[in-house]
């Protein structure tokens, strides 16, 4: 089944002079599969996983998610019910603790949160998956950067997505916890069977992935 | 809802970002500040205006019948003028209520009817219409309570036997004077009666010949002031200080304490008691057979127990009290008491046995005291009061009696029964309360009007005031149906002539101040957009997380207005607190007020004694409503900024 369809997709930005980041860009991604897009930074990698994720509009192309056309009305919808984010710097809301950030796509998805419902049980598991459930009520801003990350990845996982979308998982983080982390997304991603569209410049996380792609000058090859 | 949730994180303050939480403490601050004094000014505002409605239709009733040009020019009005059982006198309602016969005109006894003169307006039957009395039986049947009223309007001159006050000893106060007829039935008049004050009992006592068992058994003297001392008083074998004049050896003058400074001229000595026998001991000791002994200032002495009698000089006291540190007990005649602390009854579950010769309220009516040969009992406002009147004073009311040649002027007796407090309308300070006979007597002998030009005489009714326009419409309904309608005007205390003005004075003056309120609270507020706009950027990336995890771009502007909205229900609470404290302590916030100024921040004559201190719903319903719209309204410019933000960009910039 076909998880995400984009065709034809292109993005210039004009700061001042006209830059195409991506110039013709079509993509298909099957439900379990995940792809590896890789590239030098400034290629686009995040303009692209950005537009894919219905965060940023493309100037052209069609994007189709789940079978239904991105439009900017159900882009939100279509985040909170099909995709899960994991950026390059955690992005974790640093008010909060470590299981309100995990249980935070539900509550905005209106889902109930208490101790017995289906999305808290989940958060729980993919803490425990993490192995972070005895942090589950330190406040973010005293996790380390590891944790940070493998928290990102809790928080992707909570409403069920079908389709994760990684940005740099482990651009921030030194050699052995950014393998563990690569690790850890790739071995979710398989035993949960999501789609994973991971854009990286390491080599070695990008192997573990089905298909692998190079972005160079605004195409993928 | 996690907006919510996310609005109180975003609002408690953090050190990182202190400047948020300034500017956010500020705000609730101002806004609190801006809360607190419309609650405050509000609330005193309408207590004022209620007391002062509630003082206006003790007096004057919530809603008013008065005939109109149609009454008075029937037949049945001008009836009595050509009437020989009627004395040729036109008759008030209270008269014509009274009469026997609706129509006193007699074919054969009177003289022939003029030919312009209205013709009778007659029942199917033949009967003549009795408006009046129609009237009263359908008042009755709509179970209200009501009793006709008369105004007239006479001089008045008053004698002040009194060395206190303005007035000096035997002179006179001159006031032309409106008269309104005492209503036994007003259900609410007991409450603008005034007790009679300790000055009042004193003058009472002094000149009150056979009303001094009624004053006495209707009052509870709690302490007296002596300064001839009873012997009695004193025990034996005690040794009191006391000073002497050598030209006045008989009379003994006693300091209150013992540090007192011995007056030029008077010698220091001592005196002490044996049987009745005094002993002086002084420089030169002496023995006084019968001595004078005053006090240096006057004694007050605590009264345990009274006994009344018809003579003031019969009254027995049991008292008490302290002299140099002496116990002072025994039972002594009145001699030249005067009460200091007393308190006295006008409110009674039953006629008292004995009433009180002032006026007073009864299982629910009032009473005046019966007329005695000092006059007719009456009740001035409470302002003759501070002109130094007291209750009992006498004097005249003087009026123009027209006669066929000539105009001549009568006099009526009168007599201080009470003072009542008008309130605050144009009338109040020169309305007298008299009984019906007087203004029955005036208007027969002259036909005067009231001097303000409204009627003469109509109908209190006494339901009310809440819902007097409903009432209103009842009653004129009610008198349509009986064809009585023209007879009559149905107005409410709105409609008053002597206070319609002022009672749309206040209004206007309330809601000038709610729109200043409105917009004193709109600036506060707009603090609010100063310090969502700072939080919006300092919360920039937050958002974009939140949009990648689904949020919508209304569940961001929820977020931010959400602040606005808690904010301005934060500062209504905090501003509502502090506004009901002051409210309980607003005797002390008056009192630096008027430190401040140097003179009475508020005049007694204008706002009462004391000012209302009840919070106002109305007030608290405004706050409760404005401050969170505004602030939510404030909250919505930065909240729509907030949700236009571009998450790929705010997450690119990190």
């Amino acid at each position: 089944m076909t998880i995400l369809q984009a065709e034809h997709l292109k993005k210039s930005f004009f700061d001042p002079k006209r830059l195409d980041v991506l110039s013709d860009i079509s993509l298909t991604l099957c439900a379990g599969e995940s792809i590896a897009i890789c590239g030098r930074s400034g290629e686009g990698k995040t303009t692209l996983l950005h537009i894919l994720g219905t965060l940023e509009a493309p100037d052209s192309g069609t994007l189709t998610i789940a079978k239904i056309p991105v439009t900017p009305r159900n882009a939100h919808r279509l985040r909170q019910q099909n995709i899960g984010f994991i950026f390059q710097s955690f992005n974790l809301l640093e008010d909060f603790t470590t299981l309100d950030n995990v249980l935070m796509p539900a509550r905005i998805a209106r889902l109930p949160t208490d101790a017995n419902s289906a999305a808290y049980q989940n958060a729980i598991e993919n803490l425990r998956e993490v192995d972070l459930l005895n942090r589950a009520q330190t406040p973010a801003k005293l996790l380390s950067g590891g944790e940070r990350q493998r928290v990102a990845i809790a928080r992707a996982l909570c409403n069920n997505p079908a389709l994760i979308l990684a940005d740099e998982p482990s651009g921030n983080l030194d050699r052995a916890n950014a393998q563990r982390i690569g690790q850890l997304l790739i071995q979710c991603v398989n035993v949960k069977k999501k789609s994973l569209i991971l854009a990286t410049h390491d080599p070695d996380l990008a192997a573990l992935c089905d298909r692998r792609y190079l972005l160079k000058d605004g195409l993928l090859c | 809802m996690f907006e919510l949730t996310i609005a109180f994180r975003y609002l408690i303050p953090r050190k990182k970002s202190l400047s948020t939480a300034l500017v956010s403490l500020l705000s609730v601050v101002v806004i609190s500040l801006v809360v607190w004094l419309v609650l405050v000014f509000l609330s005193v505002t309408t207590g004022i205006e209620r007391n002062w409605l509630q003082k206006l239709t003790s007096l004057h009733a919530p809603l008013r019948l008065t005939p109109t040009e149609y009454y008075y020019n029937s037949y049945y009005y001008q009836a009595d003028v050509l009437s020989s059982a009627s004395d040729y006198s036109l008759k008030t309602i209270g008269e014509k209520a009274a009469s026997l016969r609706s129509d006193p005109y007699s074919d054969s006894l009177d003289a022939e009817l003029p030919r312009n003169w209205p013709s009778p307006e007659r029942h199917r039957d033949g009967q003549l219409r009795d408006p009046v009395k129609e009237t009263f039986s359908l008042l009755n049947e709509l179970k209200l309570d009501y009793q006709d009223y008369e105004i007239s309007g006479a001089l008045l001159r008053l004698t002040l036997n009194h060395p206190t006050g303005m007035a000096g000893s035997g002179s006179t106060l001159s006031q032309m004077s409106y008269l309104l007829s005492f209503m036994d039935r007003n259900p609410r008049f007991g409450s603008l009666i005034l007790p009679p004050s300790i000055e009042d009992l004193n003058s009472m006592l002094k000149s009150g010949e056979g009303q001094i068992e009624s004053i006495l058994s209707n009052s509870h003297i709690n302490e007296v002031c002596v300064s001839s001392l009873n012997p009695g008083l004193i025990p034996e074998n005690v040794e009191l200080i006391a000073f002497v004049h050598p030209q006045t050896p008989n009379e003994a003058l006693i300091p209150l304490d013992r540090e007192t400074k011995v007056p030029n001229g008077w010698q220091m000595g001592h005196l002490s008691r044996k049987g009745s026998v005094w002993q002086w001991k002084s420089n030169f000791g002496k023995i006084i057979d019968k001595p004078l002994i005053r006090t240096h200032q006057p004694l007050t002495l605590l009264v345990n127990r009274l006994i009344a009698a018809p003579e003031l000089s019969n009254v027995q006291l049991s008292v008490t009290g302290t002299l140099q540190g002496i116990a002072l007990q025994n039972s002594i005649r009145w001699g030249d008491a005067t009460i200091s602390s007393a308190t006295t009854q006008i409110k009674f579950d039953q006629l008292p046995k004995l009433s009180p010769p002032w006026a007073f309220e009864a299982a629910g009516r009032c009473y005046l005291p019966e007329p005695s040969s000092a006059g007719q009992p009456f009740l001035l406002p409470k302002s003759y009061r501070d002109m130094g009147v007291k209750i009992g004073d006498r004097g005249t009311l003087n009026f123009a009696s027209i006669g066929a040649a000539s105009v001549q002027e009568q006099r009526i007796q009168v007599q201080v029964a009470a003072f009542y407090d008008p309130g605050l309308f144009s009338m109040g300070g020169r309305c007298l309360i008299v009984p019906k006979t007087i203004t029955r007597t005036i208007h027969a002998a002259s036909q005067t009007f009231s001097p303000d030009g409204s009627p003469t005489n109509g109908i209190s009714i006494w339901n009310g005031p809440q819902d007097t326009d409903l009432l209103k419409e009842q009653i004129e309904e009610s008198l349509r149906k009986a064809e009585l309608l023209p007879y009559w005007k149905v107005s409410t205390y709105k409609d008053f002539e002597f206070s319609k003005e002022l009672f749309q004075q206040f209004r206007s003056d309330r809601t000038l101040f709610l729109l200043i309120a409105l917009l004193i609270l709109l600036v506060a507020c707009c603090n609010i957009i100063s310090l969502l706009v700072l939080l919006v950027n300092d919360k920039k990336r937050e958002i974009a997380i939140l949009q990648a995890m689904g949020a919508s771009r209304r569940s961001v502007a929820a977020i931010f207005g959400s602040c606005g909205l808690i904010m301005g229900a934060l500062s209504s609470v905090i501003g509502t607190a502090a506004a009901i404290f002051t409210l309980n302590h607003l005797d002390v916030v008056v009192g630096f007020l008027s430190a401040l100024q140097g003179h009475a921040a508020f005049q007694p004559a204008f706002f009462g004694q004391t000012l209302p201190n009840q919070l106002s719903n109305e007030a608290l319903l405004f706050v409760f409503i404005a401050t969170p719209l505004l602030s939510l309204l404030a909250g919505l410019i930065p909240a729509l900024r907030a949700s236009r933000i571009r998450p790929s960009m705010a997450l690119r910039q990190e």
